[in-house]
C-alpha cells in the first residue's frame, strides 16, 4: 500500500495543482455521483416532512391556523402535545381551558356558549399527577384561566403507576429547529414508503390543509381551539352504531390482565392525593375555579372494575373520595364514569376509555346543573339545546355552532 | 470532535479539500493545524498542553542529536520520559494511586487523609504519549533520525486520525511518509472510502446498539440474571471490538485518502484459535508497542525460562493498566498473561498462528478449529467480565450470577436485535477474512459493489443511535 501511494507520488508534477488530476477528478465524481441517489432520497423526506407540517415549529403552526381556521394539526412521529398544548395556552390566553388527559381532548370551544372565543382545550397534556402538579407550577400567573375543567384520571392516584413523562422536557419540544428530529422523521418516512408516497403526491396535489402526516393521513386532529377531531368514521346506519374497542390492547384486556394503567392497587394513594389536594388549594388561592370531571369508561370496563378484587376496592375509593375533596376546596365534581348515569350508552365510547364529542356535551349539560357552572358559562344552554334537538347530532358528533 | 458526528463529516471534507492542492510544507501544516482544530474541538485547554509536550519531546530529539555522552542522553530521555509519563500519571493515575494508598493504609490501622481531584482526562492521551515516546526511545537508541523541521514532527503527533485512540504507529514508520508530498492515488481511494465506511457500520450500527443491550444488564446486575448477564458479556464483546475497531477502520481510510498509511490494528480477532494469536490480531500496535519498548528491553525471551513468564506477566499487567486505573484492568491483564502462558506451555505452535488466515482457509472450518475458537472466544470474554464490571467485586459477583441463575429471564426483543447484529458481523468477518478491509469488494460488478455500500448506508441511517455514544477507548 505505501509502496503504491509513494511511487505515484515520486512521478508526479510536485507543482501541479492535483486537483486537476484526472485521477482525483475522477474519484471526485464517481463520489459525487454515488452520493445523488441518498441525497435526492434524503431532499424528498425532507420535502414531505416540511411539505406536511411535521417539523414546523409550534410558532408557524399556530399562524397557520390562525390564517387557516379550518386546519387541523397532529404530527406521525412526535406528536409533541405537552408543548403544542401548553403553548397553545400561553398564545391564546384563554380564560377556561379543558385540561387532563387524551379522555378530555373532545370539549368543544362552540360548546361553551358566549366564552366560545376564550376557551382552549389543553386535553392531553396532563397524564398523571405529577404532570398537574407541573403544570400548576409552570404556568405563569398572567396565562391562569378563570375556569379550569379538570379530568382527573383513575390511574393518577394508583401508586404502582409511575409517571411517564417529564412535563418541563415535554413543553420545550418543538420551540426551534431540532436536528434529530429531522433525521426521526426522515427514518420514520423510510420505514413507512406508503406514507412517504401519499404524501408526496398530496404536496403536489396541494389540496390537504391539514398540519402533519397523522391529520393529512387520517383526517382527524387538533382544532385552532386545541379540541381533538376524530378521524373515525361515522356509521352510516342505526345497526352500525355497535360499541368496538379501538385500543390495543382493547382497554378491557389491559384491566383484566392488571396491566398498563390498571395494575392491582388496594387504596387510593396517600401521598397522590396529598399532591391533589395542595393543586386544588393553589387554584383557589389564585382564584381559578376548578370543575371536576372523571371522564367515562365503557360499561364493560366498570363492571370489570367493580367485580375485580385486585381493582374493585381502589376503584369505589376512587369515586368516593373524588367528590368530597373538591368539595372541600368549593368545587363541584361530575364523576361520568359510567356513561349511563348521562343516560348515555357504549355507543357514545370510541374504546374503553375514550368517549367522543357528543357524550361532553352531555357532561357539559349535566355539570351545568350546578348553578355557579351555569353563570360561568352564558350562552352554553342555548348551544346545547340545539345541540340535542338537532337531528345531526348523534352518538359521536354533536351539532355545534362552527 | 468525534468521528460519527456531522460536525467532523464537513471537518474531513474541507481538510480533503483543502489538501490536495497544496505542497509538501503545505500538507504538514494543514495536518498540525487540522489537528488542532480536531483535538481542540473537544477542549482547547488540553490542546495547550498536547502542544506543551510534543515541543518538549521535539526539543529532547534534538538534545538527543547533538549530545554525545551517553549519561547525558541517558537525561535527556529521562526527561522526555518523566514529561510524558509524569502528565499521564497524574491525568490518569493519581486518584487511583491516592486511594488505593488509603485503602491499603487502612488495612494496617492507619487513616491518612489523602488528596483526590476531579481530574478530567485529556482525550487520548495514553495513546499519543506513546505515539510520542516511540520518537525520543528510537532517537536515544539511535534507530532513528532527529526530525528537524517542527512541522514535521509536529504533524506526526497531531496527525488527526489516529491522534486519540491510535493505532499507535511508530515513529520510523510514520515519520518518513511526511517527507515527501503525499500525490492523490486513486487506485487506493475507493477502498479507503470503503473502510471508513465499514468502520462506520460497525461502530454506531453494531456497536452502539449491543452498547445498550450491555448497560441494561451490568449497570444494574443485582435486577439481572446470570443468562442476561451471560448474554450481555458476549455482546460486550462484540461491542467493544466493533467500538474500537470501527474507530481504527474509520481512522485508517482517514488517513489513506489524505496518503498517509496507518498499520493495521485488528486482524478479525475472534477468529482466533488461542490467546497468543488473539494477541498478534487484536490491538496488533499496542501489542508491537510493548513488545518493542517493555518487553525486549526485559529481555524478552533470551532470559530463563521463569524470567521469560515475568516478562509476560509484566507486559500484560502494565497492558491492562494503560487501558485504565482500576484494579479491574490489572485482573483482565493479568488474566490474559496467565491464559497466554498456559496456551504457550501446552501448544507452543499457538503463536505462529497469527501469520494465518484466521480461522483456517477452508470455508467451513474443522472440528478442531470451531472448538479451539469457541474456547479462545469463551476465555476472552471471561476476561472481558473484568474489564467491563465497574469493579472486582462486581466481577465476581456476576460470575456467581452467571454460574447459578441462568435460567430466569428471557431475553426481550432488544436481545435478538443484538443477536442478529452479531450474525451479520461474523457472517461479513469470515467470508473477508482474507481481506485487511472486510469491504474489499473490488471481485464485484459495480452495481453489486454500490448496491451494497448504499444497504450499508442505509443501515448506518437507519439504525445509528439518535444521540451520540463515546468511543469506549477515548477513555484510555
Amino acid at each position: 500500500m505505501a509502496s503504491e501511494t509513494f511511487t505515484a507520488a515520486g512521478a508526479a508534477d510536485s507543482t501541479a495543482s492535483q486537483w486537476r488530476q484526472p485521477g482525483l477528478r475522477r474519484f471526485v465524481w464517481h463520489v459525487l455521483a454515488f452520493s445523488l441517489l441518498p441525497v435526492l432520497v434524503l431532499l424528498l423526506c425532507e420535502g414531505v416532512l416540511q411539505g406536511s407540517g411535521e417539523v414546523w415549529t409550534l410558532d408557524r403552526v399556530f399562524a397557520y391556523q390562525r390564517a387557516h381556521p379550518d386546519a387541523l394539526y397532529l404530527r406521525g412521529i412526535d406528536q409533541e402535545l405537552y408543548a403544542y398544548k401548553y403553548r397553545g395556552i400561553l398564545e391564546k390566553n384563554p380564560s377556561i381551558v379543558v385540561a387532563g388527559s387524551s379522555r378530555t381532548m373532545k370539549f368543544r370551544a362552540a360548546m361553551f356558549g358566549d366564552r366560545a372565543n376564550s376557551f382552549f382545550n389543553a386535553g392531553g397534556m396532563l397524564n398523571s399527577l405529577r404532570d398537574l402538579d407541573d403544570f400548576c407550577r409552570v404556568l405563569p400567573p398572567s396565562r391562569m384561566p378563570s375556569v379550569l375543567l379538570l379530568g382527573v384520571d383513575l390511574w393518577w392516584l394508583n401508586d404502582n403507576v409511575p409517571p411517564v413523562f417529564s412535563f418541563d422536557a415535554e413543553i420545550s419540544k418543538g420551540a426551534g429547529f431540532s436536528f434529530d428530529e429531522h433525521v426521526i422523521g426522515i427514518r420514520w418516512l423510510l420505514k413507512n414508503p406508503r406514507s412517504l408516497a401519499g404524501e408526496a403526491i398530496s404536496l403536489v396535489e396541494g389540496t390537504n390543509l391539514a398540519i402533519g402526516i397523522n391529520a393529512r393521513e387520517k383526517g382527524g386532529g387538533f382544532r385552532p381551539d386545541g379540541s381533538f377531531k376524530s378521524p373515525l368514521q361515522t356509521p352510516r346506519s342505526e345497526k352500525e352504531w355497535v360499541f368496538v374497542d379501538r385500543e390495543t390492547p382493547p382497554i378491557i384486556e389491559r384491566v383484566r390482565n392488571a396491566q398498563a394503567n390498571f395494575p392491582p392497587a388496594n387504596s387510593v394513594s396517600r401521598e397522590r392525593l396529598a399532591v391533589l389536594d395542595a393543586v386544588l388549594a393553589r387554584y383557589e388561592k389564585n382564584h381559578v375555579f376548578v370543575i371536576g370531571y372523571l371522564p367515562p369508561f365503557s360499561s364493560e370496563v366498570v363492571a370489570q372494575l367493580s367485580a375485580d378484587p385486585r381493582h374493585s376496592r381502589f376503584w369505589s375509593e376512587f369515586r368516593r373520595t373524588m367528590p368530597g375533596l373538591f368539595r372541600q376546596h368549593g368545587f363541584p365534581l361530575l364523576d361520568a364514569s359510567e356513561a349511563a348515569s348521562l343516560g348515555m350508552d357504549d355507543r357514545a365510547m370510541s374504546d374503553g376509555f375514550h368517549a367522543e364529542e357528543t357524550f361532553q356535551v352531555h357532561a357539559l349539560r349535566a355539570l351545568m346543573r350546578d348553578e355557579r357552572v351555569r353563570a360561568l358559562l352564558p350562552g352554553a344552554d342555548a348551544v346545547l339545546d340545539r345541540a340535542f334537538r338537532s337531528i345531526r347530532t348523534d352518538y359521536w358528533s354533536a351539532d355545534l355552532p362552527h | 470532535m468525534v468521528f460519527t458526528s456531522l460536525n467532523f463529516i464537513v471537518f474531513y471534507i474541507i481538510v480533503f479539500a483543502l489538501y490536495w492542492p497544496l505542497s509538501k510544507e503545505g500538507q504538514n501544516r494543514l495536518i498540525v493545524l487540522s489537528g488542532l482544530v480536531f483535538y481542540g474541538a473537544w477542549d482547547w485547554r488540553f490542546a495547550v498542553l498536547l502542544l506543551i509536550t510534543t515541543g518538549i519531546d521535539y526539543g529532547v530529539g534534538l538534545a538527543l542529536e547533538k549530545e554525545a555522552d551517553e549519561l547525558k542522553r541517558k537525561a535527556w530521555v529521562l526527561l522526555s520520559l518523566v514529561t510524558n509519563l509524569g502528565v499521564l500519571a497524574f491525568f490518569k493515575y493519581f486518584n487511583f494511586f491516592s486511594e488505593s494508598f488509603v485503602r491499603f493504609s487502612a488495612l494496617f490501622g492507619m487513616h491518612p487523609s489523602m488528596v483526590t481531584l476531579k481530574i478530567l482526562l485529556p482525550m487520548g492521551i495514553s495513546f499519543y504519549t506513546f505515539q510520542a515516546l516511540s520518537y525520543t526511545i528510537d532517537v536515544y537508541r539511535r534507530e532513528l533520525e532527529t526530525v528537524h523541521d517542527p512541522v514535521r514532527y509536529f504533524g506526526f503527533i497531531l496527525f488527526f486520525p489516529h491522534l486519540v485512540a491510535g493505532p499507535i504507529v511508530r515513529a520510523k514508520n510514520l515519520l518518513g511518509q511526511f517527507n515527501e508530498r503525499r500525490v492523490f492515488n486513486p487506485a487506493t481511494a475507493p477502498d479507503a472510502l470503503r473502510q471508513m465506511l465499514w468502520g462506520f457500520f460497525i461502530k454506531v450500527v453494531i456497536a452502539d446498539n449491543l452498547g445498550t443491550v450491555v448497560s441494561l444488564s451490568y449497570d444494574h446486575i443485582d435486577a439481572t440474571s446470570g443468562w442476561q448477564l451471560l448474554y450481555a458479556t458476549v455482546c460486550f464483546a462484540i461491542q467493544i471490538y466493533c467500538d474500537f475497531a470501527g474507530y481504527t477502520h474509520i481512522a485508517i481510510g482517514c488517513a489513506r485518502l489524505l496518503g498517509i498509511d496507518l498499520m493495521r490494528n485488528f486482524a478479525y480477532p475472534y477468529f482466533s484459535r488461542s490467546i497468543p494469536e488473539f494477541w498478534g490480531r487484536w490491538h496488533i500496535s499496542l501489542t508491537r508497542w510493548f513488545r518493542e519498548y517493555l518487553y525486549l528491553p526485559l529481555g524478552g525471551n533470551q532470559v530463563p525460562y521463569r524470567r521469560w513468564m515475568l516478562n509476560v506477566l509484566i507486559v500484560f499487567i502494565v497492558s491492562g493498566f494503560w487501558h485504565g486505573a482500576n484494579w479491574t484492568f490489572l485482573v483482565w491483564g493479568f488474566l490474559h498473561g496467565v491464559l497466554y502462558l498456559v496456551y504457550v506451555r501446552v501448544w507452543p505452535d499457538s503463536r505462529r498462528l497469527i501469520t494465518a488466515t484466521p480461522g483456517g482457509t477452508s470455508w467451513v472450518p474443522s472440528l478442531s478449529s470451531c472448538l479451539q475458537i469457541a474456547l479462545t472466544f469463551f476465555l476472552t470474554c471471561f476476561a472481558w467480565i473484568f474489564f467491563r464490571a465497574a469493579s472486582v467485586t462486581d466481577a465476581l459477583v456476576i460470575l456467581r450470577k452467571i454460574g447459578s441463575d441462568v435460567t430466569t429471564t428471557s431475553p426481550r426483543f432488544t436481545y435478538k436485535e443484538a443477536a442478529l447484529w452479531i450474525v451479520v458481523l461474523f457472517a461479513i468477518e469470515w467470508i473477508q477474512r482474507d481481506h485487511a478491509n472486510p469491504l474489499h469488494l473490488e471481485r464485484f460488478p459495480r452495481p453489486v459493489r454500490w448496491s451494497l455500500y448504499y444497504a450499508f448506508a442505509a443501515a448506518i441511517f437507519m439504525f445509528a443511535p439518535i444521540h451520540y455514544t463515546p468511543f469506549i477507548y477515548f477513555q484510555f
